[in-house]
């Protein structure tokens, strides 16, 4: 968190984790499509010509006034492919609170695990672990056929009881709800915090 | 006391009196080189300030691309072997070059200049420009823990409301 007394803002970064092709940047297109223009930056992604995201997606956004003070929510994807574990080290640095996209077919369990296990470890690298830090879960794709139950993707991925949302994101389903989960456990960590 | 140049800050805040100084600096420094403008941003890719005409320019697309790009670049560093990382990041376009390096661990400075400016100079500029900055910002640490002031569970309650006006759909 970064907070500019001069211009009265307070800068906030979130960061969408998960596998690879698990919607994290589905998430970010429709958030950019569907909120007003005048509160939103530029979505800026960075992918492959195979339209994989290479190092990061970025989206910020603005709300209005709250006591005075300007929020600012800057919001991150990750590169869900193994291989870039160097970039998605770099992007978590200085979040202030995590979406963790899980996809909720059942052949998919392993890539939501290890992927899991690799923010784990990135954040214990940087002091932190996932019982002491504000993520929650999404549970997306909930509309293709195979998908776990939400109880079994629970007792899987959710063993800290973090906050879950069901989504569809590619049709916006779950979509706000989930940011807006996210925002308010980063702003009840940072009172717990102060 | 708050580390804000050696240490990784998860939190900090940056006092209108810092954020006056930090603006006279960079405007020093824009001048000096008659560069377009110069961007400060801290290292996690929040735009801080910027002095002089950057017309259009995203201003927090570019602080966090060149927090990106610096941060995949101190990765290469280490990679091969360079533990101090490099000092600095050049691109050279057709119209406009910009050069990036960084003030300590937590922040950035990012210059843009016309091609008709010396590289040499702005480097000279730059470097000066980093210890001045260094030296408010060393100054600076006192404030960061007054967050609480306005972010209670009342900023919560407000915020959340303020969420549902911007996602009315």
């Amino acid at each position: 968190m970064f907070v500019n007394c001069a211009l009265q803002e307070i800068n906030l970064k979130i960061v969408y984790y998960g596998p690879g092709l698990g919607g994290k940047t589905t998430n970010l297109e429709y958030i950019y499509q569907k909120i007003d223009p005048s509160l939103r930056g530029d979505l800026i992604t960075l992918k492959t010509r195979e339209e994989r995201t290479l190092y990061f997606d970025f989206l910020q956004l603005e709300v209005g006034r709250i006591k005075g003070m300007k929020p600012k929510f800057n919001l991150y994807t990750i590169p869900g492919q193994v291989y870039y574990a160097y970039s998605r080290k770099i992007i978590l640095r200085g979040v202030d609170g995590i979406v963790f996209v899980a996809d909720s077919q059942a052949d998919r369990m392993t890539e939501n695990l290890d992927s899991l296990m690799d923010l784990e470890q990135n954040l214990i690298d940087d002091g932190f672990t996932l019982q002491n830090f504000p993520w929650i879960l999404q549970y997306n794709k909930r509309d293709l056929p195979k998908v776990l139950p939400v109880r079994e993707l629970n007792a899987k991925l959710n063993f800290q009881g973090v906050p879950v949302v069901e989504a569809v994101a590619s049709r916006g389903v779950g979509v706000i709800e989930t940011l807006k989960t996210a925002i308010q456990g980063v702003v009840g960590n940072v009172q717990k915090v102060i | 006391m708050l580390d804000l140049i050696e240490k990784s800050a998860q939190q900090f805040m940056l006092s209108t009196e810092t954020f006056n100084q930090v603006n006279d600096i960079l405007r020093d420094l824009v001048t000096s080189t008659r560069s377009d403008f110069a961007l400060f941003c801290d290292a996690n890719g929040n735009p801080i300030t910027h002095h002089g005409k950057q017309h259009a320019v995203n201003l927090s697309g570019l602080s966090a691309l060149a927090a990106g790009n610096f941060a995949a670049t101190r990765e290469m560093a280490r990679v091969i072997g360079e533990k101090e990382g490099f000092r600095f990041i050049f691109q050279e376009g057709d119209r406009r070059n910009l050069y990036l390096c960084n003030v300590g661990f937590n922040f950035l400075l990012a210059i843009i200049f016309d091609k008709a400016v010396a590289l040499g100079l702005v480097r000279i500029f730059a470097n000066k420009t980093v210890e001045s900055l260094k030296g408010v910002l060393d100054k600076a640490a006192q404030a960061e823990k007054k967050t609480s002031d306005f972010i209670d569970s009342e900023f919560g309650f407000l915020l959340g409301k303020e969420l549902d006006k911007s996602f009315s759909l």
